[in-house]
């Protein structure tokens, strides 16, 4: 029955991949309470402020973006795996250390640091699909200050830190099977030595705890409000390698690791250590993790607010499994069997990739194929799963959304204070709902007023490529903890005083950024010199930013009030070149620029 | 060391450094009044102060090493063109001539008739720190003089600049100024011990910030008075300005 029912599914699916290159055919109204509507209630007016910030990946843009909601205007950029010549990301000797030569990324999960169940406002954590890392931001800063490599893995995907009772741990799954060192040895094409990492990162110190391995790929990640278990679900339990082999079974897979028992096999050196990385076996058996079966192909696993349920999104199958968590105890117990835990299975419509919660008991499931946001309310849902009643249903609203939505996410959803206020459903495509700009298009992401029993559409905001996921966090929660300007003593070069030095052929010049005066006029060096340039802006007001920007030497970056920064470049051009300030500071901005001399080599 | 003989070469040579370097803040009359006296500088509790160019007419210098209403030494003034003062838009000056910078102070000198009627005074002699400068004792006992000499009416009881007369206080040029925030970061004076004990002997002049030569005569007294603006300078880094 359940291949049957995927068969129609997968058709659908691509029904609508023709589609889409179809375009323009009309606008297609939304059904029942879909027509746009603009309340005044959510308008933010000129100078008035955001109740929400909202936190988005920025996909393979490398980025993160800070959004102001409900106004849904673009506050903040932030780069974290791409080079931003605006900030200086990417050029920086401080950002080239974090980036270790690799500046293509792929962010698809920013999730922030937890304490009992809710946003602390210290740190937010995001993915890098692309080259397997995770990076640590800085909410006073908004600026990141912490890499992690993730070796034994790709698809470094699903990302979510411990809720309770504080995040110490932040779990990243591998969405890709791959070799566990794959370093060239053995038969590479042989997928059946394939596995995928559930990896536990440190958020403090940034360090790897321990790698689990599992047979299976580990695709979106969450983690439960007792500091118990995390979760992934895995889509290829066939371990195959294409896709036809990744679709053969009926069932995959939520897998649950137990935080208890990852702990004591760590305090009993039951691990081996592979490349200086502590490896956990997760297999079936070993107490470490449960396997869950559900409909094939699952992917979003979602938390209800009141910490009860596991949501997972069938993808393939029109359905959501509710796993029942206050059960997994007793799974682990081997009191239950695993199907026992599923307590609910309602049909929802097709291709489900994610859901979030309102706090007062209802669901939403972003629903790729359909193009819909679904609500369904979570007890009706499992109290239909035991007692079916004809003609009824879970669902209580549906809202057509413009297209094709990926994540979607309401107002404080990941915490135990979900408000039940916004939803935004991020779609992956606009087709017709802008002024056509080309072949590559902005992806849409809806804001949707969740307050009432209807949804209720409020806003198309055109995206860049390409946001995954995000979260939308009270402002209270963040703003107290976001600072006007950098503590001029953390960066140890931070500089007081200008001043050039020179040893053999490496010279530092160190130069403070006063508006609208660099601390030197000029820096003369020889042709072939190392040159080390280190900004300080020493200017203490709000908003006062400096550029350093050398001509001609593909140099620029910004430096906030009391924010250090510095470069290194080698002097292989002779002449004078200007620097300038890049960042309009003052009256006199145009005329903050000094002077660097690069004297020929003598022959 | 330097002689700081005012040549009149010097002056000359001065005076194209200074209408190269130092006219844009200062002025061409020397008043402060040049081009740039127009940002905003310091903020504190929500108030946003301008830290204006020196007015060399009036003879009146802060940073100095003499006691407070003497003139500053030539040293003191090269120290200060040379290091610049941190956090107030007045830069080093490392990259011109050792002989530049005498002679722009030459030149400096010319904008008031102080300098050819008065000597400057003679530096204060200050010790190398006592090693029990930092200790918690030192800066315990510190605490006490800071409560006595009344520094927190102007700095506030934790040194953010913010007791009960830092909203009123005007410099002699009639503009507002803030006590420092102590727990802001470096200080326009320098931050050493030696450095901040230097600050409040000999006081700022032109400023609210008064010498406490006389009122502290105990040498002790004054160290533990250093230990306890250091604590306080270790105190709550950041500042969201709220
Ligand atoms: C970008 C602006 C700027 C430039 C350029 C500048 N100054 Fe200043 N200068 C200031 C400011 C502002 C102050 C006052 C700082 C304070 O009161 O805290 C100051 C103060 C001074 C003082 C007084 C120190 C004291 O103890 O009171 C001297 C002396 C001085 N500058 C000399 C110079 C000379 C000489 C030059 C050129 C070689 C120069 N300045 C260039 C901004 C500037
Ligand atoms: C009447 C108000 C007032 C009192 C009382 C006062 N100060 Fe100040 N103080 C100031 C002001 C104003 C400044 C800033 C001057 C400037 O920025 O030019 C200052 C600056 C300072 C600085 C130097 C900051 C720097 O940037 O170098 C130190 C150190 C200092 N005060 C210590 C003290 C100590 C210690 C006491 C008590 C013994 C004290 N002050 C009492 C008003 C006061």
């Amino acid at each position: 029955m359940v291949s049957t029912r995927f068969l129609i599914v997968l058709s659908v699916a691509l029904a609508v991949g023709l589609t889409f290159g179809c375009a323009g055919g009309g606008s297609q109204e939304g059904g029942g309470s879909g027509a746009a509507v603009s309340h005044a209630d959510h308008e933010v007016a000129p100078g008035e402020l955001d109740d929400y910030y909202g936190f988005f990946s920025g996909g393979h843009s490398g980025e993160v973006r800070v959004l102001g909601i409900p106004s849904m205007r673009v506050l903040k950029r932030i780069p974290v795996w791409n080079i931003d010549p605006g900030s200086g990301w990417g050029i920086t000797n401080e950002s080239r250390a974090l980036l270790g030569g690799m500046q293509t990324g792929d962010t698809h999960h920013v999730h922030g640091s937890y304490e009992d169940g809710t946003y602390d406002g210290k740190w937010l954590f995001v993915n890098d699909k692309l080259n397997n890392r995770m990076a640590r931001i800085r909410v006073d800063l908004m600026e990141v200050d912490a890499v992690v490599n993730v070796p034994h893995a790709q698809g470094a995907h699903g990302l979510f830190p411990q809720r309770y009772p504080s995040t110490e741990w932040v779990v990243l799954n591998s969405e890709f099977r791959t070799p566990l060192s794959n370093d060239g040895r053995g038969d590479m094409l042989d997928a059946s030595t394939y596995g995928g990492v559930h990896t536990i990162i440190n958020a403090a110190d940034m360090e790897i705890v321990a790698q689990v391995t599992t047979p299976v790929n580990l695709d979106l990640a969450a983690t439960d409000y007792q500091g118990k278990y995390s979760f992934a679900t895995s889509y290829n339990s066939e371990g195959g390698a294409t896709i036809s082999e990744m679709l053969a079974s009926d069932r995959d897979y939520l897998v649950v690791f137990n935080w208890e028992a990852i702990k004591e096999a760590l305090a009993n050196n039951n691990y081996r250590i592979v490349d200086d990385i502590k490896i956990l076996d997760g297999t079936e058996g070993t107490g470490l993790t449960a396997y869950i079966p559900i409909p094939k192909n699952p992917h979003g696993v979602n938390i209800s607010p009141d910490g009860n349920y596991a949501v997972a999104c069938g993808k393939v199958s029109p359905t959501v499994s509710i796993i029942d968590i206050n059960k997994l105890d007793d799974l682990f117990a081997g009191n239950i069997e695993p199907r026992d835990a599923v307590v609910g299975e309602p049909e929802v419509g097709l291709g489900p990739l994610h859901t979030t919660f309102d706090g007062r008991g209802n669901a939403y499931t972003s629903l790729f194929i359909d193009s819909q946001e679904v609500k369904w309310n979570i007890q009706k849902a499992i109290d239909l799963y035991s007692n079916p009643v004809e003609g009824e249903t879970a669902v209580v609203d549906r809202l057509d959304i413009h297209y094709q939505v990926g994540h979607t996410m309401a107002s404080m959803a990941e915490t135990k204070e979900a408000d039940g206020k916004y939803l935004i459903s991020l779609n992956k495509i606009s087709k017709d709902r802008f002024l056509n700009v080309g072949p590559l298009k902005p992806e849409n992401d809806q804001l949707i007023d969740i307050s009432n029993d209807e949804m209720i559409l409020l806003k198309d905001e055109p995206a860049y490529i390409e946001p995954h996921d995000c979260i939308i966090v009270r402002r209270d929660l963040i703003e107290p903890h976001v600072v006007h300007r950098a503590v001029l003593e953390e960066h140890p070069l931070a500089v007081t005083q200008s001043s050039v030095e020179r040893v053999g052929n490496k010279v530092t010049a160190r130069i403070t950024a006063s508006a609208p005066v660099y601390g030197l006029q000029e820096v003369v060096v020889n042709q072939g010199d190392e040159v080390t340039f280190i900004v300080t802006n020493t200017d203490e007001i709000p908003d006062l930013a400096h550029g350093f920007a050398i001509s001609n030497y593909n140099v620029s970056f910004v430096v906030g009030p009391f924010q250090t920064k510095s470069v290194t470049i080698t002097a292989d051009k002779p002449g004078m070149y200007w620097i300038y300030c890049t960042n309009f500071c003052h009256a006199l901005h145009l005329e903050m620029r000094m002077r660097f001399v690069v004297n020929p080599r003598s022959t | 060391m330097w002689s700081g003989d005012t040549l009149a070469q010097d002056v000359e040579r001065g005076k194209a450094v200074y209408d190269s370097r130092c006219v844009i803040c200062h002025g061409d009359q020397g008043d402060g009044k040049g081009l740039i006296g127009i940002v905003h500088r310091a903020q504190q509790n929500g108030m946003v102060v301008t830290i204006y160019p020196r007015d060399f007419t009036a003879g009146v210098y802060k940073f100095r090493s003499t006691p407070s209403g003497d003139l500053p030494t030539d040293d003191d003034l090269m120290r200060i063109v040379t290091e610049g003062i941190s956090r107030s838009g007045m830069p080093s000056h490392t990259d011109i001539s050792e002989a530049d910078r005498q002679a722009v102070i030459a030149y400096i000198k010319t904008f008031s008739k102080r300098w050819a009627e008065e000597e400057p005074g003679t530096p204060l002699v200050i010790e190398a720190a006592p090693a029990a400068v930092g200790s918690g004792e030192s800066s315990g006992r510190g605490k006490d003089v800071y409560a006595t000499m009344q520094c927190s009416k102007c700095h506030g009881d934790t040194g953010k600049g913010d007791g009960p007369s830092s909203a009123d206080l005007e410099d002699s040029w009639g503009d507002k100024i803030l006590p420092f925030d102590f727990t802001s970061g470096p200080l326009k004076g320098g931050s050493t011990p030696e450095m901040v004990y230097r600050t409040f002997m000999t006081g700022l002049d032109g400023t609210p910030m008064p010498s406490y030569q006389d009122a502290l005569p105990e040498e002790q007294a004054r160290w533990d008075l250093v230990s306890y603006c250091l604590e306080l300078m270790a105190g709550a880094p950041g500042d969201t300005d709220q």
